[in-house]
């Protein structure tokens, strides 16, 4: 026999039928085999738990935290403890939340087990005992209060816009709004210039992906099944996000639990690069060195390190340079996940962290994400952080 | 909390307490914690047998505190105190070590140096570069790498072992035949006596000046005190790599093939020799391979020189085996880090672990059958195997593996050791080491006596001169006679 797992198979004819009788071999038999077929959260849990840590150098929170509790299989251990009621809710702390969900560990890990999504039935365990961190309490309350994780969101110049057929829907998302409205300027005035009909919708909750992670599940259903009624209605064909955790929740997490999504979702470098044609002239009035900051979501889970580059490519007068952290290998802004909503010092510690591989390549960071932007322009005193859009926006005028 | 710990603590609630105060105002309260989650951490570290209680929801020992020095002076602080008041402390780098080196059995401090994880300095004129010991041993790498340099050091463990841990535990990398292993890699270091002592030494690039002090703390496992900053020889990033696979017929004449290079004075960066069982397992997808003896080559230098040295390297392998080319070589860069296997094994309900050792040229062979023969004769070994994986102008290091099901009556502790007691006497009646690169921890001290004979009285001497209140790991290297509990 020929195969992976032909030598266990092997073993088992030669010795265990041979000596050890037909019992104990039928018993290892039939262990291994559903362990392989089975797959249950807690086996792969267990499984993570077991690894001593292989993807530990990758994991931003260990790296700043130096804390072997926060390294990603330790925190599986400590899950799985939990599970078999070795240790209780109180004892576990926040430990578990002590993660930025940039996936780093899975790109490592030769059984591709993501920690973040390993976590979630846990944390969602943690939420029916009530036993969430304070600052995850919070987010749950404002999501419940204002539909965004920031408590109540202004009225912004954009909402309800509507031209024409309105076929492409900008999905703002939370940080967007909040904390990068330059952004929206930059999004809406390049969409209406690639000649389609953009709309916004006038009452655009949270994706609930931060609910998602954090184990909320209540609040991410919530806000799922708000916003699948609000795009599903609106007639648009395409959903535009500029937040890759926006398009990873409506394009991934929403399917999983029942809420589809017909127009297609696509992040704005997606859809700039599809629309970007190559006799179409962009060039900076001044030349500019930068270097590009993969986001975790849009890199690792969304796969979408070519289209940044390849629309950034097509820009005069751009010298774009690439990190030694960069495509999957990235990582992260230390604002991925809700790390920041539970320890806000730790989330700028990864921040700066991330702002001293930059720093080496160029003054100019360049990246897709509002919440990169926002985090990495917060840690860095003397670099310039622009989102893509705003860069090609220039390069348009 | 609610299950089992395998060695006790020794140590009341109202002790911990006391402890987890003074460090506190010692090293500020950011810096310790008695939290369970944190004690569970440190609890352990890849120790085959460890893993198992976990899946049986034990845990190996609890230390006291845990406390992460920021700093040399933050390190004194800790020892000091410990030493005043008799605590052990046990060093904890990446806690990746296979041998129950860090396992915390008579409670105590956990000084975890995970926050001593700067670089300080790359000398790229006098390649060298110099670390504090808590540093990850891939992150060091890659801050090697993004400068154009390399360590040459690249265990298995690189993701998840530190720089001090390095040296602490004797390592040697997967790129060893050329780079060698860490005592020939290391210039000099600080570390920290029990007493808050502080010492370095260094010796760049080479000095006759008496014996040399920190080279005490290589293969010390954290018993004489605690390395706080490495200096390392670099090496500027090869230009040239060639890969190379070979397969046998028999283990000997894969042996002896290595040898002739090895005598010749070739240095492959890597060569590793995977009898037939490893075969199976690791190229199965190599029909080629098929009941072979498998090698992998590596071949890396400065380009002109690298290739002429493939070349030598293949004329010899040609006269003993068949070239298989560089899809076997390829196929162990994919998955050398891979060890999956080792998470699934424990849930199957199998005994599983790998036991490393080294043997002379004129002895390897023979050596190698016995010690598969002697584990095989354990009742309940399913799978006895092994490759060969660091070499030398003098001899090899054998990699064993081994696999099973305790028979009835037998506890998976028992059945684990009894295969390690076959396959280690096996090693010294054959003329071999107990061990060549995973140290002693507490899984080998049993035979340290043994190995070391006449030297032992010579540690002991030393380990009380450095530490006479045995507070540093106490038990390893050095029996335990009066501890620190």
């Amino acid at each position: 026999m020929s195969g992976k797992y032909s030598w266990v198979l092997d073993a088992l004819d030669i010795k265990v039928l041979g000596e050890l009788g037909m019992r104990k071999s039928a018993w290892l038999i039939k262990n291994f085999i559903s362990q392989k077929i089975q797959g249950k959260e807690e086996s792969e849990l267990l499984k993570c738990a077991l690894c001593p840590n292989m993807c530990e150098f990758a994991c931003p929170v260990l790296e700043v935290e130096g804390r072997q509790t926060v390294s990603p299989a330790r925190k599986s251990r400590l899950a799985s403890f939990y599970l078999r009621k070795n240790l209780n809710a109180s004892e576990i702390g926040d430990n578990l939340y002590h993660c930025l969900n940039c996936d780093a560990c899975k790109h490592q890990c030769p059984l591709d087990l993501s920690v973040s999504d390993l976590l979630i039935p846990v944390r969602e365990m943690l939420r029916d005992e009530d036993a969430v961190p304070e600052g995850i309490k919070a987010v749950e309350a404002k999501l419940e209060s204002s539909g965004t994780i920031y408590g109540e969101m202004s009225r912004g110049k954009y909402d309800g816009m509507k031209d024409g057929t309105g076929k492409i829907l900008y999905f703002r998302g939370c940080v967007t709004r909040n904390k990068c409205p330059e952004i929206i300027d930059a999004v809406v005035d390049l969409l209406k210039s690639l000649g389609g009909d953009v709309q916004i919708l006038p009452d655009e909750v949270c994706c609930g992906e931060p609910a998602r992670n954090s184990g909320l599940r209540g609040a991410f259903k919530d806000a799922a099944g708000r916003n699948a009624k609000m795009l599903n209605d609106s007639g648009a064909e395409v959903i535009v996000c500029s937040c890759p955790g926006c398009v990873y929740a409506l394009r991934e997490a929403y399917p999983k639990h029942g809420f589809k999504i017909k127009p297609a979702v696509m992040h704005i470098t997606e859809y700039l690069d599809m629309s970007i044609g190559d006799d179409m002239k962009l060039g900076l009035a001044d030349e500019m060195d930068a270097v590009y900051h993969d986001p975790c979501i849009l890199a690792r889970k969304l796969g979408i390190t070519r289209e940044p580059r390849s629309v950034l490519s097509r820009l005069n007068n751009l010298r774009l340079h690439e990190p030694y952290f960069g495509r999957e290998e990235t990582y992260c802004c230390g604002h991925g996940g809700t790390l920041k909503f539970i320890d806000g010092g730790l989330a700028e510690a990864v921040a700066k962290r991330r702002v001293q591989h930059l720093s080496d390549y160029a003054k100019v960071i360049i990246t897709s994400c509002p919440s990169c932007k926002s985090a990495l322009k917060k840690a860095s005193d003397n670099l310039e952080v622009l989102d893509i859009a705003e860069v090609i926006h220039q390069a348009r005028k | 909390m609610d299950f089992e710990t395998i060695y006790q603590n020794p140590r009341s609630d109202d002790d911990r307490e006391r402890i987890l105060r003074d460090l506190r105002a010692e090293i500020g309260s950011g810096n310790v914690s008695s939290d369970i989650a944190d004690r569970i951490s440190s609890s352990h570290g890849f120790w085959m047998v460890a893993e198992r209680w976990t899946v049986e929801g034990k845990v190996a020992a609890l230390p006291d505190v845990i406390a992460w020095p920021q700093s040399t002076g933050d390190v004194a602080k800790v020892l000091r105190y410990a030493n005043d008041n008799r605590i052990p402390i046990i060093p904890y780098g990446g806690g990746s070590g296979v041998v129950g080196g860090c396992v915390p059995r008579y409670g105590g401090i956990s000084l975890d140096i995970k926050r001593m994880n700067k670089l300080i300095e790359v000398d790229e004129v006098n390649l060298r570069a110099t670390v504090q010991a808590g540093m990850n041993g891939m992150s060091f790498e890659h801050e090697l790498r993004r400068r154009g340099y390399t360590m040459g050091h690249s265990p298995q463990s690189i993701c998840c072992s530190s720089v001090g841990g390095w040296v602490a535990t004797n390592a040697t990398g997967h790129f060893s035949t050329r780079y060698g292993g860490i005592e020939e890699m290391l210039l000099g270091l600080e570390a920290v006596l029990p007493t808050g002592r502080t010492v370095r030494g260094e010796c760049s690039p080479r000095r006759s000046a008496g014996p040399e002090v920190y080279s005490l703390f290589i293969g010390s496992e954290g018993t004489l005190g605690v390395i706080t900053e490495v200096t390392f020889k670099i090496f500027p990033e090869p230009e040239g790599r060639f890969l190379t696979s070979y397969t046998y017929d028999t283990i000997d004449d894969s042996l002896e093939s290595v040898r002739a290079i090895m005598r010749r004075g070739l240095r492959p960066a890597v060569v590793r020799i995977y009898d037939k069982e490893e075969t199976k397992r690791h190229f199965y997808d190599y029909p080629e391979a098929e009941n072979r003896v498998m090698a992998v080559f590596v071949i890396e230098g400065e380009e002109k020189v690298a290739d002429v040295e493939k070349d030598e390297c293949e004329k010899i392998c040609s006269e003993y085996g068949v070239c298989t080319g560089e899809g076997p070589v390829r196929h162990w860069f994919e998955t050398r880090f891979n060890v999956s296997e080792t998470s699934l094994a424990p849930q199957y309900g199998a005994v599983f672990d790998t036991i490393e050792t080294s043997v002379c040229w004129s002895r390897a062979p023979q050596f190698y059958k016995n010690t598969i023969k002697a584990m095989h004769s354990i009742d309940g070994v399913i799978l006895a195997s092994g490759h060969a994986s660091h070499f030398y102008p003098q001899g090899v290091c054998f990699y064993f593996t081994f696999g099973g099901v305790p028979p009835k009556n037998q506890t998976a502790l028992e059945f684990y050791q009894k295969v390690w007691d076959a396959a280690v006497s096996s090693f010294l009646e054959n003329g071999g080491h107990i061990s060549h690169h995973h140290g002693i921890g507490i899984n080998r001290s049993r035979w340290l006596s043994r190995e070391r004979s006449s030297e032992m009285i010579i540690l002991q001497k030393i380990k009380q001169t450095m530490d006479p209140n045995n507070i540093m790991n106490p038990g390893l290297i050095t029996p335990l006679e009066e501890g620190a509990q």
